[in-house]
Parts: C-alpha cells; structure tokens; sequence
C-alpha cells in the first residue's frame, strides 16, 4: 500500500491493518502526527499538535492490541479535536486571540471516552473565533487565520469547525471531532467533501466544550464515510451526568439491523435542486438524487412548514452566546476578537430582550411539533447540504450570494436553522463537484434515528466514491 | 544602509495601507438593526397563547 493510502484509509481498513500488525498504533501516530504538523499549518488547519501525548497513547494501545486486548475499532486510530474540547492542562483557545491563554483543569468528555477506547488524541484543530456565535464577515475569523480548503487553497474550508473539515480532507486524520450549533459541521463537510454526523441534540456529552448555544450545541464527528461516522458516534455517544442537555441514551451502530431501504420514506422538495441551489450546483446534485432513488426507498415532495426560521435561530443563539460570553464581553477583551462583526454581535446580543428570547423559544416548540407531524409521513428529509460551493477567502461571508431571482417557495432551503432548532440529527454526505469543488447532500431524520441516516448513507456511497476523492494537492503528499 | 530581512519586510509592510477597519459605533448599530429585524420577524408571528417555551429542551 502506497504511503498517501494509508492517509485516505477509512477506519475500518486501518482497524484491520492494526490486527493484522502490518503497521503498529505508534507508527500510524507518529506517521500522522509528522503529516499533521507539515501539512496543517499549511492550510491553516492546525492549533495544537500533540505529538508527545499521541505517542504515549499509541504505544499503550500497540501494547495492548499485541496482547490481544481490543477495544473496539477506534484503538490506535488517531485523531483530532476542534480546539474548543478541553484537554487538561493544555491550552484550549477556542479559535479566540483573547482566549490565546487559556487552560483548563478538566478533560472533555468525548476525549475522556475516546482516550478509554485506545484513540490517540494528536493535535487540536483550528476554528472560528468563538465558534462565530456573534456572526462574522471574514473567513480569516480565527487565532490561526483563514483555513483553506484543501481542493482550492483560494477558497474557505467553512466554518465554524474549520480544521476539522479541511484535515479530513487533506488525509491529516482519520476522523475528527467538530461542534454544531448551526451549521458548523455541516458547512465545511460540505466544502471539503468529507462525511460528518451532527447527532440528535443531547447524544453526545458536550462537558467540556466551550457553550455557545446550551438549548444548541452538538458534538459530531468528521470521517471517510457514513460507516466510519457510524463507529465514531457509539465510541462518543452516551448519558453525562456533567452536561444538563445530555439525553441519557447511547447509541449501537447496528447495520445489520438497519430498517430495509425500500421501507424508508425520503422526502425532498424539488425547488431547493432547480431553484435555491447555484446553477452550477444542479448536475451534481440532481444526479446524486437519482442515486439515492435508485436505492430502492420511497421518494416523496414535502416542505417545510412556514417559520420564521432565521429570526428564531438567530435570537436564541445571540441571546445564548452573549450570555455565555458575558464576561469576555464586559471585561472588553471581546475587542481582540479578529472580526469586528463579531464583536458588535456579541455585545449587541446582551440587549436582546427577554420577551423576544422567549418568543422565539414559543415557537421553536411549535417548529418541533410540526416535525413531528412531518415525520409520520417521511423518515429522512434530504436536499443540499448547502446551496453554494466553498466561497473564496478574502470574499465577504455576509454578502448575500443571491443575484438570482428569488425561487417561488422556500422549499426545504432553510432546513439547516430548522433542523437544528428541532435538535435532529443530519449526515453529511459528499455528492460530486462543481467547478473541482465539492458538493453535498445532507440527509436530516427525526431524534436519535442516526441509523436510519447511516443506512441510507452507507448504499449511497457503494454506488458512488465521492467520499474516496483526494484533493490534488493533498493526495500524493 | 543594511537592513535585515526582518527590517526589510517591516518597511515594505509599513507602506502597505492597512485595510480600513469598519468603525466600531457603526458594527453596533448595524448588529442592533439585525437584531430589530429579527425580532419584528417573532413580533409577526402569531402565536397561540398557550404555547409555552421550551423550558427544558429535549429532541
């Protein structure tokens, strides 16, 4: 196996060059922490390398899968965290000058449970500044400047979990671990053309993280596929007493269980694919549809009910995330934030007033009931995972990409802030390219139906090998 | 005159005009705005009145 397809392994195919000792834990650590550390600041995707401690962890696990004691398929499977996991007594910035410093006395839950299934932890990964609660304009919003996409270093790699897509893209880790609040796992998935799993809100503990939006916030992984998602979530999954938003549930990747496909209902509306979506979008997309038809499940119109969607998200995550934020922004260290949208929205979101928090509250219940509804007569929602390709770096995020006639009805195109207000799960699945960027789909389903997602996502990708494409650059390196 | 490195980027730097910051009176005001016009969006939505917010928030 040449050395650039050890980097493009999925999960599984490592796993099994692990236990049959073709390369041992410690030589797959050491040989991504070197890829890392040479090729993450590169494209602006690295905070943190970790090359001491992924060692010493890799070598346990090299010890123990010698000795025969497995524990499941993430041992000796390195991996990265969007630098907003906290790792004792290591800095953790969230992307933020004024948080350069920062360190915390306890561990993040996720990495707690990974390091107990063997994965070495072996760098943290860049992002937006305070995972960009307060908005911003600029793609180079973070400590370590603007993250490039692997397939076009012009271009962003999206936010706010930058690194994490732009390093499972570039082959730097197997998979990584990124957050949601709305829309940070699946924008740069999309961007990068990699895999991502944002869990059903309240699956996977978020003791640890930084808290931007605590009614909001997921943690979610970054992979090679829908299988490899699969593995990572049941590693991370599971009830905390740390964080009040925790379900309490765990989750068993079970495909042979999976529901058959021809009993799944799939519904889509076709505006979002010929009118919402970029011209140059549509081939790919429209053909990707076609593969998921020909997976044998029901495909039926539907849209989403009408909600002020935008309005309802953004109050609850300003109102959140400055609250959150308070004292960075009293003590007025929120002006060495980099982008000055930002800290305007932060310091702005303190004035929002308690009747319009819980108004847009009200309805996010009603938006949940209607979901409900929705789901009797679908399981999956899919359409595109976003309706532009990665835009160009020095470009203004907050310029409004639409000179486009407006479609003729909103179809699912505001399913991300929905999605997320219901707390549903999504994967992110890669679906071809347009002008050599990638272009996704994102399957949504209702609570803790991540299964039925993977189901669908795995017999999308036997039919297809986007999610095996290589960036250029990136690929013979 | 010598100039290190160093010194020669800092001069060729220096001529370079800092791209203008937006003032920071105007953000605010525009992110108050953004904000207004969220919450003339809720203040249009009619709402049952027994509809209660979600106090504690479960998928």
């Amino acid at each position: 196996m040449a050395e650039a397809d050890l980097y493009f392994s999925s999960i599984a195919e490592l796993n099994e060059r692990l236990r049959r000792r073709e390369v041992s834990a410690t030589e797959l650590a050491r040989a991504y922490v070197r890829r890392l550390a040479r090729l993450g600041p590169k494209l602006n995707a690295l905070a943190l390398p970790l090359e001491k401690q992924a060692v010493r962890r890799a070598k346990e696990a090299h010890k123990e899968i010698r000795r025969e004691r497995l524990r499941g398929p993430l041992q000796g499977i390195p991996w990265a965290a969007k630098d907003l996991l906290a790792v004792e007594g290591l800095p953790t910035t969230w992307g933020a000058p004024p948080c350069a410093r920062q360190v915390f006395q306890y561990t993040a839950t996720v990495i707690d449970k990974l390091n107990r299934v063997g994965a070495p932890l072996v760098g943290k990964l860049a992002m937006i500044e305070l995972a960009g609660g307060g908005g911003y304009r600029m793609a180079g919003a973070s400590l370590t400047g603007p993250c490039l996409n692997p397939w076009d270093r012009t271009r962003w790699a999206g936010g706010s979990s930058s690194g994490c897509g732009a390093a499972v893209a570039a082959g730097l880790v197997p998979f990584a671990i990124g957050s949601e609040t709305s829309g940070s796992i699946v924008t740069p998935a999309a961007f990068c053309g990699v895999t991502a799993l944002r869990p059903t809100y309240g699956l996977v503990s978020r003791y640890g993280a930084m808290a931007l939006s605590w009614t909001l916030d997921k943690l979610g992984p970054f992979c090679r596929s829908a299988e490899d998602c699969g593995l990572v979530l049941q590693a991370i999954s599971g009830g905390d007493r740390r964080d009040p938003g925790s379900a309490g549930k765990s989750f068993y990747y079970t495909p042979q269980y999976a529901r058959k496909l021809e009993d799944l209902r799939v519904g889509y509306a076709p505006v979002d694919f010929e009118e919402w979506a970029a011209p140059e979008l549509r081939p790919a997309l429209l053909k990707a549809m076609e593969v998921i038809r020909e997976t044998g499940v029901r495909m039926q119109e539907t849209a989403l009910p009408d909600f002020p969607y935008g309005a309802v998200i953004g109050t609850i995550i300003a109102a959140e995330g400055s609250a959150v934020l308070e004292p960075l922004i009293a003590s007025g260290a929120v002006d060495q934030l980099v982008d000055p949208k930002q800290i305007a929205g932060l310091r702005a979101g303190l004035e929002i007033s308690a009747r319009h928090y819980l108004k847009a509250m009200r309805i996010r219940r009603l938006i949940r009931q209607e979901f409900r509804r929705m789901f009797v007569d679908v399981d999956i929602l899919v359409s595109p995972a976003r309706m532009n390709v990665a835009p160009k770096i020095d470009e203004p995020l907050d310029r409004g990409s639409r000179e486009r006639p407006a479609p003729a009805s909103p179809g699912m195109s505001a399913l991300i802030a929905a999605s997320n207000l219901a707390g549903l799960p999504a994967l992110v699945l890669p679906c071809g390219f347009a002008g050599g960027l990638p272009v996704a789909l994102q399957l949504v389903g209702r609570p803790f139906s991540e299964n039925n997602l993977l189901a669908l996502g795995r017999e999308f990708q036997n039919r297809t090998d986007w999610h095996r494409r290589r960036p250029p650059e990136a690929a013979g390196t | 005159m010598k100039l290190t490195r160093r010194e020669l980027a800092a001069a060729v730097l220096a001529q370079v005009p800092a791209p203008a910051r937006p003032d920071p009176a105007a953000e605010l005001e525009a992110a108050r705005q953004n904000l207004r016009r969220q919450a003339a969006a809720l203040d249009r939505f009619d709402l049952p009145a027994e509809t209660e917010p979600d106090f504690r928030f479960q998928a």
